[in-house]
This record gives C-alpha cells, sequence and structure tokens, in this order.
C-alpha cells in the first residue's frame, strides 16, 4: 500500500531546522518528523502548479502518541513583516493539511479545526540571543509608535512574566501566538531553543 | 478551626479550614476581604463577654438614671456643674449595686423596687424628700426593663452593632437581602453559630468562650496617628481598635515576649525586625511616638518613615508592648501595598516566623506573586508548609464562591499572570 505523503516524507528535526539565511541548524535533534516545507511544495506541484504567490508553510509536522505538532524555527529577528509569515504560515499549513484526507492514529480524520483544536499544537522556536539583540520592532499599533525606537524586548521582563506563568502551569505565549490558542489549536507555545529542547525534544 | 459561612455579604458559601496562615486570593470585588472581617467580628464581639454585657448594662443604667435625675435637679433648682459633680459620685455606686442586684439573680416585682429603695441613698443631694417616691417608682419602672433584657438578648445586641460596625451595616447577603445569614465557628469539635437576617442579629449560641484578639491590619498609616488618639472616633472600626492596642503602655510582662520560654524563638524574629527598621519605637516627651536608631542623631518621627518601614514598625509595636499574644488572631489585607518585592519577602518570612513560633491564626489576603510564591517558600523552609490552606475566591454572577486550592495553587498564578499574558498580546498587535 502506498504511504500517505505526510507518512512518506520524513527527515530529523533538525535538518527542519536549517536556517537558510545563516546555514546554521538550530537544534540537533535526531527525532523522525514530517518536513512540512516539503509536503507544501508536492501539493504545490500536483494541485496549483501556477499559484502565485506560493503558499507559506511551517518547517516540521509531528504526529506523537497522544497529540500532533506543528513547528516553526525562526533564527531571525522577529519584526513586522516575519510576525506577519508567521501568521500566514499557520494559515496556509493547516489548508493544505486539510485537503490531504490524512488520518492519525486513532483513525480520525485530520481535516478541520475541530480536529487541530482539541488535538494539535503550535510551536514556534525562536533565538533568544537575536530576539534580544538591539533594534526596534516595529509594533502594528498606533500607540506602540513611540516604542518604535527603543527596544521591546526585555530580558528580566520577560524572565518575571515566564517565571511567574510557569507558576500558573501557563508558558509565556510571544509574538501575538497566543490568539491561536483554542482556536486553530490546542495548545501554542513559544520556546527558545534551550526551552524546546526541555519542553519538546528532551520530553 | 473552621469557618463556615452561607450567605454573607458578597459569598454564598464557604467552608475554610483556618489553621496557622490561610492565603485567600482573587481579583477585586470577589469577597476576598469578607473572611477576614468576619473572624474579627467575631472575635472582637464575643470574647471578653461578661465585661462585655456588663458594661453595655452599666451604659444603659447610666443613661437612663442620668436622664430621671436630670429631671428632679432642674426642678430642685442645682446647677448643671454641681450636678454634674454629684452625679458623678452617686451614679457609680448606684450601677454598681444595680449590677450586684441582677448578678444576684433576685427576681419578682416587690423585690425590685424594695432594693432600689433600700439601696439608693443621698438622693437628697438632687431630689426633694416628698419626691423620693416617685423618683424610685420611676426608676423601678425603668430599671426592671433592663433586669428583665437576658444577657444573651445583651449580647445580641452587642453582637449587632459589632458585625453592623464592621460590615458598615452590610452583613447581610448583597445579591438577596432578605435571606438569612448563617455562620458557623468549629473550634475543636466545639461549635459558635451567629445567624443574621437584614443586618440584625437574630440568634446565636456558642460552646465555647473567645479569650483571644484579633487585630485587622489593612492599612499600616495607622501608625501616623499613634500621637493623635483623639482622631479615633473617626476612623473604620477595625483601625480604632488596632490604633487602641498600638497606644497602650509597653506591657512586656503579659506579652508574647513572656509567655516564650526559649528566648532563641525570638532572636529570629527579633533581628528582622531590628535590622529593617534598624532601632526602638519610643515615645517622646510630647507624646508623639518615634523611631530612635543609632543611624541618625534625633530620633525619627513614626510619620516621616517610609509607607513599607511602617508595616513592621506596626507589628514590632504590637509585639513589644504585649498587645499581640500567642494564639491570637492576625488578619492582613493586602499586606504588600506598599512594599518593595525584596520587603515583601520579608514580611512574609516575619508571617511565617510569628505563626511557627506563637502559633497565631493568621488570614491573608494577597493580590502579589511574590508575596504568595514567598509565604509558599517559606512555610516550606521552617518546615511548617502544613499549616497554609490556600483560598481563591471566584465571582459566579453576582455572588461568589471560596475554592480551596491549597493542592493547585497555579489556579492563583494563573489569576495573577493572566494579565501579563494580555500584555503580551497587545505588545504585538493582537488583542
Amino acid at each position: 500500500m502506498k504511504l500517505h505523503i505526510i507518512d512518506e516524507k520524513k527527515s530529523s528535526l533538525k535538518d527542519t531546522s536549517y536556517d537558510n539565511d545563516n546555514g546554521k541548524y538550530m537544534v540537533d535533534s535526531q527525532l523522525q518528523v514530517c518536513p512540512f516545507d516539503e509536503v507544501k511544495n508536492w501539493y504545490v506541484k500536483n494541485n496549483i502548479p501556477f499559484a502565485n504567490p506560493v503558499p507559506k508553510s511551517n518547517d516540521a509536522l509531528f504526529f506523537g502518541e497522544k497529540e500532533s505538532f506543528f513547528i516553526e524555527f525562526k533564527n531571525g529577528k522577529i519584526d513586522n513583516g516575519v510576525n506577519f509569515e508567521i501568521n500566514k504560515k499557520i494559515y496556509d499549513s493547516l489548508l493544505i493539511l486539510f485537503d490531504l484526507n490524512y488520518v492519525d492514529a486513532d483513525g480520525n480524520a485530520v481535516n478541520s479545526i475541530s480536529y487541530t483544536r482539541f488535538n494539535m499544537n503550535y510551536i514556534l522556536v525562536y533565538n533568544e540571543e537575536i530576539y534580544l539583540k538591539a533594534g526596534p520592532t516595529r509594533q502594528t499599533k498606533e500607540g506602540f509608535e513611540r516604542q518604535k525606537e527603543r527596544q521591546v524586548e526585555s530580558k528580566h521582563r520577560d524572565k518575571l512574566y515566564k517565571t511567574i506563568r510557569n507558576l500558573a502551569n501557563e508558558g509565556l505565549v510571544k509574538f501575538g501566538l497566543d490568539q491561536f490558542k483554542n482556536y486553530l489549536f490546542k495548545n501554542v507555545y513559544t520556546y527558545t531553543v534551550e526551552e524546546f529542547e526541555k519542553n519538546f525534544v528532551n520530553k | 478551626m473552621q469557618l463556615k459561612i452561607n450567605n454573607v455579604a458578597k459569598i454564598k458559601e464557604a467552608t475554610i479550614n483556618i489553621d496557622g496562615i490561610t492565603v485567600i486570593a482573587g481579583e477585586n470585588n470577589t469577597g476576598k476581604s469578607t473572611i477576614g472581617k468576619l473572624l474579627f467580628a467575631i472575635y472582637s464581639s464575643m470574647n471578653n463577654m461578661e465585661q462585655k454585657i456588663q458594661q453595655e448594662r452599666n451604659n444603659e443604667i447610666d443613661q437612663i438614671l442620668n436622664l430621671l435625675l436630670q429631671n428632679y435637679a432642674m426642678q430642685s433648682g442645682i446647677s448643671q456643674v454641681e450636678y454634674r459633680r454629684r452625679y458623678s459620685i452617686f451614679s457609680r455606686k448606684f450601677i454598681e449595686r444595680v449590677i450586684e442586684f441582677i448578678q444576684s439573680e433576685n427576681d419578682g416585682e416587690v423585690n425590685v423596687e424594695d432594693y432600689v429603695k433600700n439601696t439608693v441613698t443621698d438622693l437628697e443631694a438632687f431630689i426633694a424628700p416628698e419626691d423620693f417616691d416617685d423618683f424610685i417608682s420611676e426608676c423601678t419602672l425603668k430599671l426592671k426593663t433592663i433586669i428583665n433584657i437576658s444577657d444573651k438578648k445583651v449580647m445580641t445586641e452587642v453582637v449587632t452593632r459589632w458585625f453592623n460596625k464592621v460590615f458598615e451595616n452590610q452583613i447581610s447577603p448583597l445579591f438577596e437581602e432578605e435571606m438569612k445569614s448563617e455562620i458557623n465557628l468549629n473550634i475543636k469539635n466545639k461549635k459558635l453559630d451567629l445567624y443574621f437576617k437584614e443586618n440584625v442579629c437574630t440568634d446565636w449560641d456558642s460552646e465555647f468562650n473567645i479569650l483571644h484578639q484579633a487585630f485587622y491590619i489593612d492599612n499600616s498609616f495607622v501608625v501616623d496617628y499613634m500621637s493623635d488618639r483623639y482622631i479615633r472616633s473617626h476612623m473604620k472600626t477595625t483601625d480604632a481598635h488596632l490604633l487602641r492596642h498600638l497606644c497602650k503602655e509597653e506591657d512586656i510582662l503579659n506579652g508574647i515576649f513572656d509567655t516564650v520560654l526559649v528566648k532563641d524563638k525570638l532572636d529570629e524574629i527579633y533581628n528582622m525586625l531590628g535590622e529593617l527598621l534598624g532601632g526602638e519605637i519610643i515615645e517622646n516627651q510630647d507624646g508623639e511616638y518615634c523611631l530612635k536608631s543609632n543611624e541618625y542623631s534625633k530620633p525619627i518621627n513614626l510619620k516621616n518613615l517610609s509607607t513599607g518601614l511602617k508595616s513592621f514598625a506596626l507589628v514590632k509595636r504590637l509585639l513589644e508592648n504585649g498587645s499581640l499574644k500567642e494564639k491570637d488572631v492576625l488578619i492582613l489585607d493586602e499586606p504588600e501595598i506598599h512594599l518593595h518585592p525584596e520587603w515583601q519577602l520579608a514580611y512574609a518570612k516575619l508571617i511565617v516566623l510569628l505563626q511557627k513560633e506563637f502559633d497565631l491564626t493568621m488570614i491573608i489576603t494577597t493580590h502579589s506573586p511574590y508575596f504568595l510564591d514567598a509565604i509558599d517558600v517559606f512555610s516550606a523552609e521552617y518546615e511548617m508548609a502544613d499549616r497554609v490552606n490556600y483560598y481563591l475566591a471566584e465571582n459566579e454572577g453576582a455572588v461568589s464562591y471560596l475554592h480551596d486550592v491549597t493542592n493547585h495553587i497555579d489556579a492563583i498564578y494563573k489569576k495573577l499572570s493572566d494579565p501579563m499574558q494580555r500584555l503580551e498580546n497587545i505588545r504585538y498587535g493582537s488583542t
């Protein structure tokens, strides 16, 4: 029997974390995942060869024993443009996934956000060092215009927020991605590489 | 002890274990402070019951006598100044005798009049001899109404008044005023029950006497008024009560200092307070309270202490002058206010140590993750984590409930950190 494209495409988590711009891998894990960029390319080639622009996609898809994950690696600065791209990747990836007639290990059709809302999580892995590098992150709201000229990232605010959110057993969701929790995904996580290794790779 | 309440102020129902330290968290307007206020009202109205009943009776008799005598005295042409002088001598003896009469459990209508006739002497100071009989029968009639009121009824009135003062006349459920309120306090399987309807105590029953004091601290600025005691009548009941104890003369022999046999126990607390405050609280020649420290050549008026330090000065004073005793109840409403996180940690440690060494019963409401975590950490450090209970007050429509979250205090942290996630969301443009 022919394997489903999602089961057919395999690569290590390490390979999906490759940063083309800097020629660096973000993580070293050999965990086998589905490189979703490749699935997207296959989908485009076979269904919408003339699509322009080409849909975006998350880096990796992983169906675990209990829950599944879409994982996106961002090694560079997450500014306004990148933030928009992350959002688009989420929508495009889900639309493509739902069109693939995939069935999970329990026999449930992966074809709607009613499924992902209860069974799938989203993880954004970001580079803490670059995140903290000076340089304004443009804000989308007028009220934050004045912040353009100064750094809005704060290591210690993050530390404080994370500590307290952790005490609450609720991680701090950064980059405005909290909006997708309980909507498109069951849970949304934004991890530094270190946190990702601790909370996902080594679990 | 266990406190069970139904339909009090904003709270629909709650069962709370109050042993050691009880931490109550929750958003504003969820009825968090109600528990502390209740315990304060119970303790302050019902401790020294006999003394309170007697005081009430004294006041009543005093009022009746004063009104009556003043009338007769005016008719006899005695001046106001002279009247007051004579009255103060006369009334003391008279009240004393009537109280004696009540306590001797003499009843029967004849007895009262005879008793009044036989015990009242020196009437000629106020009344012309021909009016003696009139006075005695009028006085008897009025006194009878007081004498016939049972101690229990007097106490019911005392309770009503205290509770209304503490709750600003809002004991009855805010969501349905006509509903009956029930308060049950259970200490070592002995019960105290109180019932209210429309802000009036309708009945009470107690299987034990309350011997300890409760202190309610929600305002460290009270120390500012130590030198200006006359302001007390304009203060909240809880503040006025606290101020009275802060101004008490030093009474080290009767205080907590004396009940502790092992001096070491106190050292840690005392050293901590000493380090933070850096001196002793003294009263200067002008009757003002000051902090005398080695750092400064002149004592610092307590009013000029930083607001945070006032919190510590307050506890120190209560300990030093013997107001706070072993097993007393200490209620702290949002103690973190005015304290930097560093001092919140110190204050939490102080609270844990005080509980451990003096077996105080403490009720603390808080909005601070620092304070909450500090209580958690220090209670573990001093091996008394099992003496701390955590509750979360939450609104469900117009009423509020208290949930025991001792085994999952992350529910409290969630409430405290949700606003942080909200800010983070706004920072990235999604609301």
